[in-house]
């Protein structure tokens, strides 16, 4: 079976609303895709701003589950009105997701918790002077 | 210059009003003699329940029918006068001219008519009672027993079945101390038998609803066509609890847009029972110990599969009761029949014994036997 990327695919929405308090529309989204992998989260908001006639940047999807035997997925979706409330009421993640957050820098893990587990040793301003770990040898 | 029909119309209007006008006045006229003479009308000790329903439904409507009129005039509900007395005092004056005053009086008047409907519905046994007898007389044919007036509740007989008890355990108590002696009450020597704790024991001796008439616990009486429509399988969502569940998740997720945060283990499972779903099995796939792909004839058949070996009559009693009818012989007439009982039932599905139907070709070489047969007798 090919896996054909041009084929056509069907976006239904259901359950809309339109949620004024978080200035924005709701709806759950129904992508029928025959003979084709799941949908990139990218394209189907291309698609849906076509259709809702707004930029892609407002139109935030997720939640997307593919039912048993492919052809089908189910997500959600949400249309902001304006980017200022976008950025208001999105969580971290998809801000990050869709590019308008910048990730926090990623620290090292292990280095954060060897540096706690050496503080939990000493008591008041000791806990600055011994941040390094001790010097082997010398 | 008025036109021929109105002239006519008030005419007849002006005469219809001195008949009515007329009529009302000859009423007033019985009524006052009636007053006068007799003691029907006399109010001083008071009036009926009854009568005073009817009593106060007038003063009502009354009121109700002044109130629209004044309303239709333009007059506000506001102006009333303060009452002078309150509503128990037994000389308290008429309420004032305001339409507020009226509106005072409606209430007062709904208040008493549900008041009296209590107590009439307390009263109402005796009034039937009463009423009957006046209808019909004192018939004295008429059976004790259909007549559904004949019987009412009889309280006093409870208290002479509570005294009765009192009095038997008084005795025996007393008799029981004067020997000094304790002795243990006379009965037959049984088994003991451990009392099984009936949640799940109950629960799994029963015989186990077939599971192509389960699904009608739970079917919805206001989408009547999802049953009927689908024949042997029913809806899967509906089919075993777990797809009820895995059901129930969905819908939440969709209405509340989000996805459930679930472990590795529990997306897992999910993700085996749906497919389970969509393919037309139960949807108890993860459920069982033993994750061998295939072996599932509990979920489909476990009504058929736990029903061998049991009676029509279920479940007798303890484990001892069932032994003992077990071990016993049949009545000589259940012995005598060629036929059991169970046979009866396995046959059902033949129709019945089934009869050697002759078919025409059958009947056709009978006939050709008989007439060979013939031939070679005669010839013989």
């Amino acid at each position: 079976m090919q896996a054909d990327n041009s084929a056509p695919v069907t976006i239904r929405t259901r359950k809309f609303i339109t949620n004024r308090l978080l200035a924005r529309r709701q709806f759950v989204v129904d992508v029928l895709h025959p003979n084709r992998p799941n949908v990139s989260k990218a394209e189907l908001s291309e698609r849906l701003a076509s259709i809702y006639k707004t930029e892609k940047d407002r139109v935030v999807t997720f939640g997307f589950r593919t039912a048993f035997g492919g052809g089908r997925s189910t997500g959600f979706g949400l249309i902001y009105d304006d980017e200022a409330s976008q950025k208001k009421f999105e969580p971290k993640y998809r801000l990050i997701r869709s590019g308008l957050a910048v990730a926090p820098p990623k620290t090292n893990r292990k280095l954060r918790k060897e540096r706690k587990n050496r503080a939990k040793k000493l008591r008041g301003t000791k806990k600055a002077k011994a941040a390094e770990p001790p010097k082997k040898g010398k | 210059m008025p036109s021929e029909e109105n002239v006519q119309a008030f005419c007849d209007l002006l005469d219809q009003m001195k008949v009515s006008m007329s009529a009302a006045r000859d009423i007033v006229k019985t009524l006052r003699e009636r007053q006068s003479t007799t003691h029907e009308l006399d109010a001083r000790e008071g009036i009926s329940l009854l009568s005073l329903k009817h009593h106060m439904m007038l003063s009502y409507l009354q009121s109700l029918s002044l109130l629209t009129a004044r309303r239709a005039i333009g007059h506000s509900l506001a102006e009333r006068s303060a009452p002078e007395a309150p509503f128990s005092a037994k000389d308290r004056p008429a309420r004032g001219d305001g339409a507020g005053d009226r509106v005072d009086a409606m209430v007062e008047a709904r208040v008493v008519l549900e008041k009296v409907k209590v107590l009439e519905g307390r009263m109402k046994y005796q009034i039937d009672k009463l009423v009957r007898t006046a209808e019909e007389g004192d018939s004295a044919t008429k059976n004790i027993a259909n007549d559904p007036l004949a019987f009412r509740p009889n309280p006093q007989a409870l208290m002479d079945q509570g005294s009765e008890d009192e009095d038997e355990e008084g005795g025996s108590i007393a008799g029981d101390d004067r020997d000094g002696i304790y002795r243990p009450p006379k009965l037959a020597p049984m088994p003991y038998v451990e009392p099984s704790k009936s949640k799940d024991k109950d629960r799994s001796r029963r015989a186990p609803v077939p599971s192509a008439l389960a699904n009608l616990a739970h079917l919805d009486p206001s989408k009547p066509y999802m049953e009927s429509t689908s024949g042997l399988g029913s809806t899967p969502a509906l089919s075993s609890g777990r797809a009820r569940e895995l059901k129930r998740i969905n819908e939440f997720e969709e209405e509340n847009f989000t996805r459930l945060v679930m472990k590795k283990k529990d997306a897992r499972r999910r993700a085996l029972d749906e497919a389970d779903i969509a393919l037309g099995g139960t949807g108890m796939v993860s459920a069982r110990r033993g994750r061998v792909p295939g072996v599932g004839l509990d979920d489909e058949f476990g009504d058929i599969i736990k029903s061998v070996g049991r009676t029509r009559k279920g479940v007798l009693g303890d484990g001892y009761e069932e032994l003992r009818q077990r071990g016993k012989k049949e009545s000589v007439l259940a012995r005598s029949k060629a036929r059991s009982r169970d046979d009866a039932f396995d046959d059902l599905g033949d129709d019945g014994p089934r009869q050697r139907k002759r078919s025409r070709f059958e009947k056709e070489v009978k006939a050709a036997k008989k007439r060979t047969n013939s031939k070679a007798s005669r010839r013989a």
